[in-house]
């Protein structure tokens, strides 16, 4: 089991609720893949504030103290 | 690689070219695959991993950490540049400029070794930076037509590695070994053709394992279906890394 954290809560409860939504009707294929997964029991995702959201490192140029501070999260070390 | 498990005893074997990385959690067994290897090929024993494809790997025992750098390959590039006595800078990407492409198709850049630059920092970013991860991709759509303006934000990497040379990425700070993902997407990142971007990262022990930065094939019309797709990339990423 993995635990893949989030900060989008639409999108975490689309993953685990089998209601059809119209509002994402088009979702079709991604939608069901992962919901699978989710059925399954290999990953699971959780929820987490943009504040703490690591992966923004990966998406945006940020500024220099949240990016340090980011980066620390995941291990890397000035010092 | 190659990878045994004889009861609780795990084997595995790292090959790359004419290198090897040993790794057994019995230090008994391990001397003797040693030893049994060392019969059948002619090798060197160069004893516990210091050096393995630019990574120099420190190991302290007592702290039960273990980090990687790699200050000789980026000393090597900056020096390869001659941007080894550039001044340190703290922001890597300007926050405030948009890299769009060259579209007057000037070659201002001409003679700029700039995709053996961007080449370069690949690499380092592949190994240890996962910060790095983003610009690469920004700086890597330009790859046929750079302009100054790319140019600049190269040297401003640069700059910024300067500045962070000593960088380690550091595993064993949180004694959980659950794999740990983050995943996130921006929403028309992209000026031009306005698609979205993925980034996800996942964790061990309190180090990145594994990161990507990608732009999306598709257009997501709503901030939901940019975070699905990148949630879609995320969780093929985790059952990779689970089996």
């Amino acid at each position: 089991m993995v635990v893949i954290r989030c900060d989008n809560q639409g999108v975490i409860s689309l993953t685990k609720n089998p209601t059809h939504h119209a509002q994402t009707k088009h979702i079709d294929v991604q939608h069901h893949f992962v919901r699978e997964r989710v059925e399954n029991g290999e990953v699971r995702f959780e929820y987490c504030v943009t504040e703490h959201m690591v992966a923004d490192v990966l998406i945006k140029a940020l500024s220099k103290e949240r990016r340090h501070k980011l980066i620390n999260m995941f291990g890397l070390e000035t010092s | 690689m190659y990878v045994a498990q004889v009861g609780d005893v795990k084997f595995f074997i790292v090959v790359y070219v004419d290198d090897l990385i040993l790794v057994c959690n019995d230090q008994n067994k391990l001397l003797q695959i040693k030893e049994e290897l060392s019969q059948k090929f002619e090798m060197k024993d160069l004893g516990e991993l210091h050096f393995f494809l630019g990574m120099e790997v420190e190991r302290s025992r007592d702290e039960r950490l273990l980090r990687i750098n790699q200050i000789k390959y980026l000393k090597e590039i900056l020096k390869c540049f001659r941007m080894e006595e550039c001044k340190p800078i703290g922001v890597l990407l300007d926050p405030k400029v948009k890299l769009q492409r060259n579209a007057n198709g000037n070659d201002e850049s001409k003679g700029f070794p700039y995709q053996q630059v961007v080449g370069s920092l690949m690499y380092a970013m592949l190994y240890r930076q996962p910060d790095l991860a983003y610009p690469i991709s920004m700086l890597s759509q330009h790859m046929a037509n750079p302009n100054m303006e790319h140019w600049m934000a190269v040297k401003q990497i640069f700059r910024y590695l300067q500045g962070t040379l000593q960088m380690k990425l550091q595993f064993g700070a949180t004694p959980s070994k659950e794999i740990l993902g983050y995943c996130d997407a921006d929403w028309g990142g992209d000026l031009e053709d306005r698609r979205s971007t993925t980034g996800f990262v996942f964790m061990i022990v309190g180090g990145a394992i594994s990161w990507s930065s990608k732009r999306q094939p598709t257009i997501a019309l709503s901030t939901t279906k940019a975070e699905y797709m990148a949630n879609t990339q995320g969780t093929k990423e985790a059952i990779w890394i689970q089996n």
